[in-house]
């Protein structure tokens, strides 16, 4: 019903009291906001957490937006914040990386199950996605944030270039420069557990 | 420019083999479909509850917008902060009422300092300052006041004696209009006198101080 309108519209609508404005908005950003958090906290549990918290919260937290810039960027700071609290709660855990230590002193490398998924069914596979998620965390910060407002907030090259305060080619090449790191990634992984297989 | 759908569609084509990775991104982390309804369900009794509580809040007080609404509260306060800062001016006593005598006194008597000051007719007695060379005998005392008395005034009383070679002197208020008749018999009473008088006379009754000095 609402598919049109822009989420400004959207919002007005809701503020005006009308609540069908923010059903909308719900359908246009759940998986945004999902896989948002999702990519930052690599655990479906605590994106949920995360989730809830950000749409729960939202009705009022919009006193806060006062239009001046996107909808969308102001929802990717608010779920930003939220994924960095989360974070800041978090138990601290042990690392996969870090070696299992035996009688204290002895140290073995950890075996740790590695997930990557064939080449042959790897699109289709959400094994391959979470894999290639886990490789964000390798990208310099500036490329990361590039990645997450494209692919997971659904920004234009335009509004990307806005939140972060850069050139439309910066964003670009950024963009170009975090696939292809992130490609060379998942390959030499790939060719390194084949070569160990042979 | 380029819409989002023509950026993408060359996105897609340029990235080529990159789009194993972009398609990964895309599609990973696809929330469970009960809990997006879970969600979706809380979400949507927060926003209707929202949605009342702005809807209550942007409907007018009393009909009046609310931009009035705001004015006057702004304003209600900005009274009440100068009131309690000025309560000592708006509360305080009124001052007591003050008689005729008072106001005059201060506002147009001599003591105001007042420039060109002419006091009421009806205020003080005009007066007269006699000196004589004749001490106050009996003799003198009785005609001081027949004369007195018959130009209807009369002697008042004085503090000062009337033995020989001290300093004496009386007063005597007689009506204006007979003061000059009463001066000229002074001298079958005191003998040769000065005298010291108003050229005016403003006041009803002239107070006539006589004094005897010995020097």
């Amino acid at each position: 019903m609402y598919s049109d309108a822009s989420d400004e519209q959207l919002i007005q609508l809701h503020l005006s009291g009308d609540p069908r404005g923010m059903e909308a908005i719900y359908e246009r950003y759940f998986d945004r906001i999902y896989r948002f958090a999702y990519s930052r906290l690599r655990s479906a549990q605590d994106a949920e957490d995360v989730t809830s918290a950000i749409f729960l919260k939202l009705c009022k937290s919009l006193d806060s937006f006062r239009g001046e810039a996107k909808f969308s960027t102001w929802i990717y700071t608010v779920a930003n914040n939220a994924v960095m609290d989360s974070v800041r709660r978090r138990r601290p855990s042990v690392s996969l990386d870090a070696d299992l230590r035996i009688d204290g002193d002895d140290s073995v490398p950890r075996e740790i199950e590695d997930d990557a998924p064939g080449p042959d069914d790897r699109v289709a596979d959400a094994d391959f996605a979470r894999y290639v998620y886990s490789k964000l965390d390798v990208l310099p910060p500036a490329q990361r944030s590039v990645i997450e407002l494209r692919f997971f907030m659904e920004l234009s090259y335009q509004q990307i270039a806005d939140q972060l305060g850069v050139e439309l080619g910066t964003v670009k090449s950024r963009l170009n420069r975090a696939i292809a790191a992130l490609r060379s990634l998942v390959s030499t992984e790939e060719e390194v557990k084949a070569s160990a297989f042979r | 420019m380029r819409s989002d759908e023509q950026m993408e569609a060359m996105e897609e084509l340029q990235a080529g083999e990159d789009w194993v990775i972009v398609k990964a991104l895309k599609s990973g982390a696809t929330p469970r479909p009960e809990y997006r309804a879970r969600l979706k369900q809380s979400f949507l009794l927060e926003a209707e509850s929202d949605a009342r509580r702005r809807k209550a809040y942007k409907q007018s007080i009393l009909g009046l917008p609310r931009f009035y609404i705001n004015l006057a509260a702004v304003g209600a306060a900005a009274a009440l902060i100068l009131m309690v800062f000025t309560h000592s001016t708006w509360f305080r006593p009124a001052p007591a009422v003050q008689t005729a005598e008072e106001i005059h006194g201060t506002l147009l008597g001599p003591r105001s300092g007042a420039l060109g000051f002419a006091p009421d007719a009806s205020d003080t007695a005009d007066a007269v300052y006699v000196n004589c060379s004749t001490p106050f005998t009996d003799d003198v005392s009785r005609t001081l006041e027949l004369i007195a008395a018959e130009a209807g005034g009369a002697v008042e009383p004085s503090g000062s004696g009337n033995s020989t070679g001290k300093a004496q002197a009386t007063v005597l208020t007689v009506p204006s209009d007979v003061l000059d008749h009463v001066l000229d018999r002074f001298a079958e009473a005191i003998g040769k006198a000065t005298i010291n008088r108003p050229i005016h006379l403003n006041s009803e009754q002239v107070t006539i101080h006589i004094t005897f000095s010995p020097d």
